[in-house]
């Protein structure tokens, strides 16, 4: 096999790999990150949101990144068009280098891509980066595509200047590359292009411009910090910070270049033959790794529990549960809202190692609400502190983006509580996206019309459960806010499933016992296994206990459990957490005796 | 050639200048519907065009603007008004002291339907240059994008003043100025790099307002006319959330004083009448002439069980800025509580006739409150009137003076009753106020577009020119701290 041909056989075989590795990722292992990402914004089709992209430095890429990422609520295009752009980066580089050093694989090209590929793996990191990147590198490829010197002087003065305004901090890479491309051509170490005419003065004003560009924006243009000035926010959603990594893909074309200009010459083509695989294997191992550990496949199981919710698909969450519990806040708040929503807290809850907040997260004034913290307010018809929550994470994003899945879980709370111009607002803004737009013009016929909305499966719902009283959010008394729910409406089940799962996880026996009663008026067949599992407990604490416990049924197989586990704890189980949750661990007792509540 | 391409481009410009006169299908008795409302707004001359559309739907609108020389500007639009700014200027210098009359007739449901006409008063007052306002969005604790910005009233521009995006994690607020005049300026800034602002002619500082014997940083300023001082009220604050969908936060103050900061001497002025265990002390302002400081006062109650029964009054202390010292009695101009109401926002008229407050059931948190009206204190009688023509069935709570005391703006959630709106109104020497408009914008449906609050809307004489390399600068440092007067 000739050089040439192994050169090409060789690349096409990276190139593969390297898609198909990219696409198994994120297709298998990490899609929920990137649905959620189409979550986390609100991309209008209008001429005026384009308009006010325009306007600063790095926003025409994130216009381009929310446009294709608005297409992510379908798993299969987030995994698409990930891999796509990220596999861009890799491409244009290639071209770059052999255009630049006339070879046909450079493995080193990929480096670029991986390392763009590894930062999207942390949620704050955005597509837009991606396709900066990639277009910054094309940007390269075009400036060597200008044979004629002065055409390439021009361009590469336009495109320092244009790259810095439409793609933010990637111009860098960009002005470094070609700034080398010219001292390769100059001191004719690499390439076949013409030398620039006065070079020393060309490849000066590129580094100059490079500099004064953004500090000349910063001066008169922007209300930004000096660093966001260079990078923008099209990177990172913390524009005032730039983290390492991201520098390190700047400048990482630039370090190739440099690399290949020095050592091509040095090497032979059967030298070449071996330290290509090599290179090929330690990228493919490192890239794997990469993954491996930077990764966080605990937050893609959370965020698949977040997706789920918004899908309302309960089922799933409990499904999902029981094949693994979840270990996370959010993880566990879908799944007490799971269920919660299916009649299943007072049979089920204790089967999945509860703690005592997974009913509702506390609320936290630092880092960014969760998008899955309102709903279990929202299902429970306490819409106001759905709201609130709803503005908290529209608040706390870190980029000050709008969350489209809150600017909609607001407009239902607004079309359920008659704030019907509220409501209009936000569906307005909805009716300008593309996918929401249907949605939005469905839910606009609803605005005034009682009767529809009363009539709606779960608006009605949630509107026939609303509080009728007035009080302060708290935390810490949330049991008030779900009596309060539970007087509005004697028949809401999943209020009273709540509070009696709120009293059991405090392990406030008293109020437990005290709102047992209710149970009567609830429809169901037979005391549900948590209440009788919390109530054969609790009988064996009185002395005596009192007649009016003994109306309510215990089955003989939870007393039968009860004593095998009385005996069990007796019997040094009391001592040993570990083998009574093997035997045990799905009981009420189990979390009485060994889940400590935070003021124990 | 030549004079064909000419005689092409005149026959253009006249097909297109030409507006096709209409002949309406139907004619109405009532005025039409439009957004904003601009029906009988009393103006300044200089205000920037105020383009409007129908509220309900329409497929093309016609409209005739005539002035008292006669002369017209004929208007179509599909989507909306755009009223060009030279001819609009022109028509409202020739009717200083008149009113315009507008003509609307709209195309709906393919029938041409001509409203009755509806006025414009354009006042012979003139108003200030511009307006000063955060743009936040109508969060509870927490914040992420937000900035002040300043927009002159003669046209659409807006530009910012600062951004939080300068200073990371950071919140700016209670931008005041003194009398309207930009050239004093004071500004918090909230976060890991905060302090307070003062930029003072060419001078600017950053301070650490927190001393000894406040109980926390600056809150609510109010410049004093002769630039010498400042009063802040100093506020213990917590935030709760309602569960009726009717109200939603309170921002409740556990305990507050009011001190007077001396600008030249760095130094805190205290006065223990302004800083009673027994009372809630809050929004100190002074009168035009220095000699007097107003605020709210409420008895103080157990914070937040209570919140419902603190009722703030509107009271007043004389100061002697040349010695910078308080008199020894506290007067009640306005005693709220009497009526089961809450006094907020006291802000004296530049002439030093009049106190604008705003005026809510109870608490100090009148922005979330629907029931906020404006009302106006005669500060010679006492005499104290409800602002009708100002106020709506929601929110109207913060709002500033004109230079000349002839205009008010303030925020108003009447809108939608989530977003507060700055809307501008004309007052005479009387008291009497005009019908207020929304503050125009070139594309109408720029308020339904933005998911921001006009927050603290201050008038100003001339363009806010904050070096933001200062502040940046400033923020960077570990500030000056506020000294106490013993």
């Amino acid at each position: 096999m000739n050089e040439l041909n192994y050169q090409t056989q060789l690349s096409r075989l990276a190139n593969l790999l390297f898609f198909v590795v990219l696409l198994v990722f994120w297709g298998f292992f990490y899609s929920n990150h990137l649905v959620q990402k189409e979550q986390m914004q609100l991309f209008l089709l209008s001429f005026d949101y384009l308009k006010e992209h325009l306007s600063y430095q790095g926003g025409f890429v994130i216009y381009l990144g929310e446009f294709f990422t608005q297409f992510f609520r379908f798993t299969w295009a987030a995994v698409l068009f990930t891999t796509f752009f990220i596999y861009q980066v890799s491409y244009a580089s290639q071209k770059v280098l052999s255009r630049f050093f006339n070879s046909k694989i450079y493995l080193l090209a990929f480096v670029p891509a991986m390392g763009y590929n590894l930062l999207l793996l942390n949620i704050y990191f955005k597509l837009s980066g991606a396709i900066a990147v990639a277009l910054s590198v094309w940007g390269v490829v075009f400036y060597l595509k200008q044979m004629a010197p002065v055409k390439r002087m021009i361009s590469g003065f336009i495109l320092i200047v244009l790259c810095y305004w439409m793609l933010g901090g990637t111009y860098i890479s960009f002005a470094l590359s070609i700034v080398l491309i010219e001292l390769f051509i100059r001191f004719k170490k690499a390439g076949n292009l013409e030398d620039l005419p006065n070079s020393w003065m060309i490849i000066s004003g590129y580094v100059l411009i490079g500099i004064v560009t953004p500090l000349f924006f910063h001066k008169f243009v922007l209300i930004d910090t000096l660093l966001s000035s260079f990078i923008s926010s099209a990177y990172y959603q913390f524009s005032p910070m730039l983290p390492t990594p991201l520098l390190l893909i700047f400048l990482s074309l630039p370090a190739i270049l440099l690399f290949h200009g020095f050592a091509d010459g040095l090497v032979s083509f059967n030298n070449r033959k071996i330290l290509q695989p090599v290179l090929g294997i330690l990228l493919f191992f490192g890239f794997g790794f990469g993954l491996y550990h930077l990764a966080d496949f605990e937050e893609e199981i959370e965020i698949q529990y977040e997706n789920l919710v918004t899908q309302a698909n309960w089922a799933k969450i409990i499904n999902l549960a029981e094949q693994e519990t979840p270990t996370g806040e959010k993880g566990k708040l879908a799944l007490t809202l799971a269920l919660g929503k299916t009649e299943q807290l007072s049979s089920k809850l204790f089967s999945f190692s509860p703690e005592i907040n997974d009913l509702f997260i506390p609320f936290n004034i630092r880092g960014m609400a969760p998008l899955i913290a309102n709903e279990p307010y929202f299902y429970l018809g306490l819409t106001n502190f759905s709201k609130m929550l709803c503005i908290e994470t529209l608040e706390s994003t870190p980029d000050g983006r709008s969350p489209v899945r809150m600017i909609k879980r607001y407009a239902e709370n607004c079309i359920i509580d008659g704030q019907y111009d509220v409501a209009a607002k936000y569906l307005h803004a909805l009716e300008q996206t593309l996918f929401y737009r249907k949605w939005a013009n469905e839910a606009q016929k609803y605005i005034r019309d009682e009767e529809k909305i009363n009539d709606h499966q779960v608006w009605g719902d949630i509107r026939n459960n609303r509080v009728k009283d007035d009080f302060y959010f708290n935390y810490d008394q949330i049991d008030l806010a779900l009596i309060a729910l539970l007087r509005s409406n004697p028949q809401n089940k999943m209020a009273y499933e709540y509070i009696m799962s709120w009293y059991l996880l405090q392990k406030d026996f008293d109020e437990f016992l005290n709102y047992l009663p209710l149970v009567k008026t609830m429809g169901y067949h037979e005391l549900p296994l948590v209440f009788q599992e919390a109530l054969v407990y609790i009988k064996t604490l009185f002395n005596e206990v009192p007649e009016n416990l003994n109306q309510y049924k215990i089955s003989n197989e939870v007393r039968l459990r009860l004593n095998k586990y009385a005996k069990a704890f007796q019997q040094g189980g009391s001592k040993k957490p570990d083998e009574m949750g093997k035997a045990f661990g799905k009981t009420y007792w189990y979390y009485v005796h060994f889940t400590e509540l935070e003021n124990e | 050639m030549y004079r064909l391409l000419i005689s092409l481009l005149i026959l253009t410009l006249t097909v297109v200048s030409c507006k096709q006169k209409i002949t309406p299908d139907e004619v109405k008795h009532e005025k039409p519907s439009i957004f904003p409302d601009y029906t009988d707004v009393t103006v300044p001359a200089t205000i920037a065009p105020l383009n409007f559309k129908m509220k309900d739907e329409f497929s093309k609108m016609d409209v005739v603007i005539e002035g008292s020389a006669n002369k017209t500007i004929h208007l179509q639009g599909k989507k909306q008004i755009e009223i060009s700014t030279k001819k609009w200027t022109d028509i409202l210098e020739e009717n200083r002291g008149k009113k315009i009359q507008i003509t609307v007739s709209a195309k709906q449901k393919n029938k041409w339907i001509r409203y009755a006409p509806f006025s414009i008063f354009v006042s012979n007052d003139p108003i200030d240059h511009g307006l000063v306002y955060r743009l936040i969005a109508p969060g509870y604790e927490v914040y992420s994008k937000m900035g002040i910005y300043q927009r002159k009233l003669s046209n659409y521009k807006q530009d910012a003043i600062i951004e939080n995006t300068l200073l990371s994690g950071s919140c700016v607020n209670c931008h005041s100025f003194r009398l309207t005049d930009p050239d004093d300026m004071s500004l918090h800034i909230r976060g890991k790099k905060g302090g307070t602002i003062i930029a003072s002619g060419d001078d600017m500082k950053l301070l650490n307002t927190k001393t000894p014997k406040t109980i926390s940083n600056f809150v609510y300023p109010f410049w004093h006319p002769s630039g010498n001082f400042i009063t802040y009220s100093v506020n213990k604050t917590k935030q709760v959330f309602h569960e009726s969908k009717a109200k939603r936060v309170e921002v409740i103050d556990a305990a507050s004083d009011i001190i007077v900061y001396d600008v030249n001497n760095n130094e805190t002025l205290f006065n223990a009448k302004l800083m009673q265990d027994s009372t809630f002390e809050t929004f100190p302002s002074f009168s035009p002439n220095g000699r007097t400081l107003y605020f709210c006062a409420a008895e103080a109650k157990e914070m937040p069980a209570k919140y419902n029964e603190v009722r703030y009054n509107l009271c007043s202390i004389t100061f002697d800025p040349e010695s910078a010292t308080f008199g020894d009695k506290i007067d009640t101009l306005f005693h709220a509580s009497a009526i089961d109401k809450s006094v907020t926002f006291p802000r004296p008229s530049p002439d030093g006739k009049y106190i604008m407050f705003t005026l809510i059931d109870y608490g100090n948190f009148s922005i979330w409150h629907k029931e906020a009206d404006l009302y106006l204190i005669d500060v010679k009688t006492g005499e104290v009137k409800v602002m009708d023509a100002a106020n709506s069935d929601d929110t109207e709570s913060y709002h500033s003076w004109s230079s000349n005391s002839r205009w008010f703006v303030f925020s108003s959630r009447r809108l939608n009753g989530l977003y507060t709106r700055p809307f501008i109104a004309h007052i005479d020497e009387n008291g009497t106020v005009g019908k207020p408009f929304l503050l125009p914008q070139k594309n109408t449906d720029y308020y339904e577009q933005l998911l921001f609050s006009y927050n603290i809307p201050e008038f100003i004489n001339k363009k806010v020119d904050l070096d933001l390399r200062t502040v940046e600068h400033l923020a960077n440092t570990s500030g000056t701290n506020v000294t106490q007067r013993e």
